[in-house]
């Protein structure tokens, strides 16, 4: 870890009140949380963002920051005040960036004032702490998702490297978390095991797209079955139906199947009109004979609006 | 597995959050437990909500009118992106 000007991160001079800091870390706190940044990387930038308020804001954590930075900046200065160094081993460094930052300067050693144990902070808290939770993106496809199953995946974290089988409940929908309950990293001492939480999303399918729990396909037909109408075959999450198209439908017609979604949702049919391309002199014909029957103009509409 | 419900208690052991906090983010609307047998349950859901809610409150210093405010905003932002994606999706499909 290279030593971080805090100042030069919140882009504010080393004289700024700790008034000025705060009004700072807001603002660009607001700019780069990753809950609510379009940032690119939102994620590093809030970090080194708040890790710098957290050392800033505190008025000792700044003192002692101030005076590590002056050294940084003129290490002759401080050629004789090995003696001094102590100093940074106060409270205040423990759990914050500022330990980080002294041991990347002075090194793991605790060479100086010969006190280590400042900086040994008991990462994660105490003894008897809960185990961390995992969280995990779990991919699915809208079958999946339709009929529920049982599914097997491998998880490997620092501290837990294992295949866990996850129950997909039926009519599961994007987004939605499920939780294994003490399948986490394993707590500390008595602490408990943390959980997993694996949070649903679906992936692409070749034929539907999903909306919360409707499902949605496009059906190509023909310009006579939209104008004449016909029974078609299509297909559902839960096998093939008949479908009626009825007469007279138009391009982009949406017509439901019900309760064929995921769980309560329904499935809805648009109608995509395809017409047949021109591969003879006899098609040709038949598509002359169309214009010669209709005197039809789709644009008719659109000069009485303008 | 999926609808699993907490009651205050687990709820704050499994969010880690402080008991009080918990019951300010009810007190502002923000969670919204059912009322079962003399007490409060919170949805599996609930969990994510509570976890955004002190990140904003934390991380953003909002107050907890400005944090009910952010989360509903940021879930309609949510609820519109999924709408844009599965429109443009439908409309790919129409195109080709």
């Amino acid at each position: 870890m290279d030593f971080k000007d805090y100042y030069k991160l919140l882009d504010l001079p080393p004289s700024a009140t700790q008034e000025e800091i705060k009004r700072t870390y807001k603002k660009l706190a607001r700019k780069y949380h990753p809950d609510v940044s379009e940032e690119a990387d939102a994620t590093a930038k809030f970090q080194e963002v708040s890790e710098a308020y957290e050392v800033l804001k505190n008025k000792d954590k700044r003192a002692e920051y101030d005076e590590l930075r002056e050294y940084v900046n003129n290490p002759n200065q401080f050629q004789n005040a090995g003696a001094s160094h102590g100093r940074f081993n106060s409270d205040a460094s423990a759990e914050s960036g500022l330990d980080d930052l002294l041991r990347s300067i002075f090194g793991d050693q605790g060479g100086f004032g010969g006190a280590a144990s400042g900086f040994n902070t008991q990462r994660g808290g105490g003894f008897d702490s809960r185990g961390q939770d995992i969280r995990y993106d779990l991919g699915i496809t809208l079958e999946e998702a339709y009929a529920g199953g049982k599914r097997s995946i491998r998880l490997s974290t620092p501290g837990v490297d294992k295949t866990i089988n996850v129950t997909i409940p039926k009519g599961v929908t994007q987004g939605k978390e499920l939780r294994l309950k003490g399948q986490g990293e394993p707590g500390n001492g008595k602490g408990a095991a943390g959980d997993i939480f694996l949070t649903v999303s679906f992936l692409k399918h070749p034929l539907f797209e999903a909306d919360e729990d409707d499902i949605t396909l496009v059906l190509p037909v023909t310009p006579w079955e939209a104008a004449l109408g016909e029974s078609v075959e299509v297909q559902t999450l839960g096998g093939k139906v008949n479908l009626k198209i009825p007469a007279g439908s138009q391009n982009g017609k949406r017509l439901r199947l019900k309760g064929r979604g995921l769980g309560n949702g329904d499935q809805f049919v648009m109608l995509k009109l395809v017409n047949p391309p021109i591969e003879s002199d006899a098609d040709k014909a038949a598509y002359e004979a169309l214009k010669e029957k209709f005197s039809f103009n789709p644009r008719d509409s659109m000069a009485r609006r303008v | 597995m999926s609808e699993l419900v907490y009651t205050l208690l687990e709820f704050c052991h499994v969010a880690k959050i402080d008991e009080q906090l918990v019951m300010e983010f009810v007190e502002h609307g923000i969670l919204e437990p059912e009322l079962g047998q003399d007490q409060w349950l919170f949805r599996s859901d609930a969990l994510s909500r509570c976890l955004l809610a002190e990140r904003m409150r934390h991380d953003l210093q909002l107050d907890l009118h400005g944090v009910a405010l952010a989360l509903q905003l940021i879930e309609r932002n949510q609820k519109l992106r999924h709408r844009i994606d599965y429109l443009e999706q439908l409309v790919e499909r129409l195109r080709h």
